[in-house]
C-alpha cells in the first residue's frame, strides 16, 4: 500500500468516525405506530372471507356488465390461504388495469385512471383477493 | 414482521447504519430519512422478501436502501447510477503526498470528494471504507461479485486520490 493510500484511509476514518447523524426518533415511533396499525386478519377471518369471495366471484361473473364491485374477488392462479397462515388487509389506490388483470370487470373506463381498492395478502407477500373501494 | 419488541431492536442494530449509507449517497438528510423509512416499511409490509437462508439481514437491507437511494436519485435526475463513461473531469493521480486528510479542513473536503464520486464508486466507498463491511457482504447488498467490489473499490480510491491531490494543489 502506498503513502498515499495509506493517507487516504486513515482520512476515510476519520470522516466516519466524525459522521454520528442518525435518523430522527419521530421516524422509530411513525414506524411502530404502523406496525402496530397494521392489520393482521386471524385464518378463521381469512377462510370467512375467502368463502365469501368464491361466492361473490361466482355471481359476478354470472352478471352480463357491471362497472365496480363492493365484494372480495379471489385473484386468479393465487394460491389459498393455509390454514395457520396469516393475512392482512391493504388499502391501494391502483390503476384500473390492474384491477382488469385481477379478474375484476371494469367497464368503460379510462385505463389511465385509478381507483382505491382493498387487498388481501398473504404472508408471502403476494395479492390474494381484492375488493373495490369506488368506481372508476 | 409483526412483533414490536423484534422489530424495535431490529431498527435500533441497523437504522444508523442505512441512514448514513443513504445520507452519504444521497447528501440530502431528507432523502436519508425517507429511505431509512422506505427499508424498514418494505420490512413490515414485505416481510418474507427477506430470506435468511441468503445472508445476514444487515447486507440485505443495504441492499434494498441500495435500491431506494437509486430510485430517490434517478427521480431527481442529477445522475444516472449506472452510466459509463462517468470520469469525465477527473485528474491523474500526482506524486505527491496527499496530506494530513484527518485535519477538520481535509475532512470536508474528502467528504465532498467521496460525495462526488459515480455512484458505483461510491456505494462501496461509503459500504466498505465509511461503514466497514466486508467485501462479501457489501457484494451481497451489491447483488455483485466479490471480485468487483474490490476492483470498484480500488479505482475508487484512486479517484480520490486524484481528487483530492487536485484540491491541495489549486
Amino acid at each position: 500500500m502506498t503513502k498515499n493510500e495509506e493517507e487516504l484511509l486513515a482520512g476515510l476514518r476519520a470522516l466516519a468516525a466524525n459522521e454520528t447523524s442518525v435518523p430522527p426518533a419521530s421516524l422509530e415511533a411513525a414506524l411502530l405506530k404502523q406496525l402496530k396499525r397494521k392489520r393482521v386478519i386471524s385464518w378463521p377471518l381469512a377462510a370467512e372471507i375467502l368463502a365469501a369471495v368464491a361466492i361473490i366471484a361466482i355471481a359476478i361473473h354470472s352478471r352480463p356488465t357491471s362497472s365496480a364491485h363492493d365484494d372480495f374477488v379471489a385473484v386468479p392462479y393465487s394460491t389459498p390461504i393455509g390454514p395457520n397462515e396469516r393475512a392482512e388487509l391493504v388499502r391501494v389506490n391502483v390503476p384500473v388495469l390492474a384491477l382488469a388483470q385481477w379478474g375484476l370487470q371494469v367497464s368503460a373506463f379510462d385505463p389511465g385512471q385509478r381507483v382505491n381498492a382493498d387487498v388481501v395478502i398473504g404472508e408471502d407477500g403476494l395479492a390474494r383477493a381484492v375488493r373495490l373501494i369506488s368506481n372508476p | 414482521m409483526t412483533d414490536p419488541d423484534a422489530f424495535t431492536a431490529l431498527y435500533r442494530q441497523n437504522s444508523s447504519a442505512i441512514y448514513r449509507f443513504a445520507l452519504h449517497m444521497s447528501g440530502s438528510t431528507s432523502v436519508a430519512e425517507e429511505v431509512t423509512q422506505e427499508v424498514f416499511l418494505m420490512l413490515i409490509h414485505s416481510p418474507k422478501s427477506y430470506d435468511a437462508s441468503r445472508g445476514e439481514i444487515g447486507p440485505f437491507l443495504y441492499g434494498v436502501a441500495r435500491n431506494f437511494v437509486k430510485r430517490h436519485l434517478e427521480r431527481d435526475r442529477r445522475q444516472q447510477y449506472f452510466e459509463d463513461g462517468e470520469e469525465e473531469g477527473l485528474f491523474s493521480v500526482a506524486a505527491d503526498p496527499l496530506g494530513d486528510l484527518t485535519q477538520k479542513e481535509n475532512l470536508q473536503a474528502l467528504k465532498e470528494a467521496v460525495a462526488a464520486l459515480p455512484p458505483k464508486y461510491r456505494e462501496v466507498v461509503v459500504m466498505c471504507d465509511l461503514q466497514e463491511l466486508s467485501y462479501e457482504a457489501a457484494a451481497q447488498a451489491i447483488e455483485c461479485a466479490v471480485g468487483t467490489v474490490r476492483s470498484r473499490l480500488h479505482r475508487a480510491r484512486t479517484l480520490l486520490m486524484s481528487k483530492m491531490q487536485t484540491k491541495c494543489h489549486v
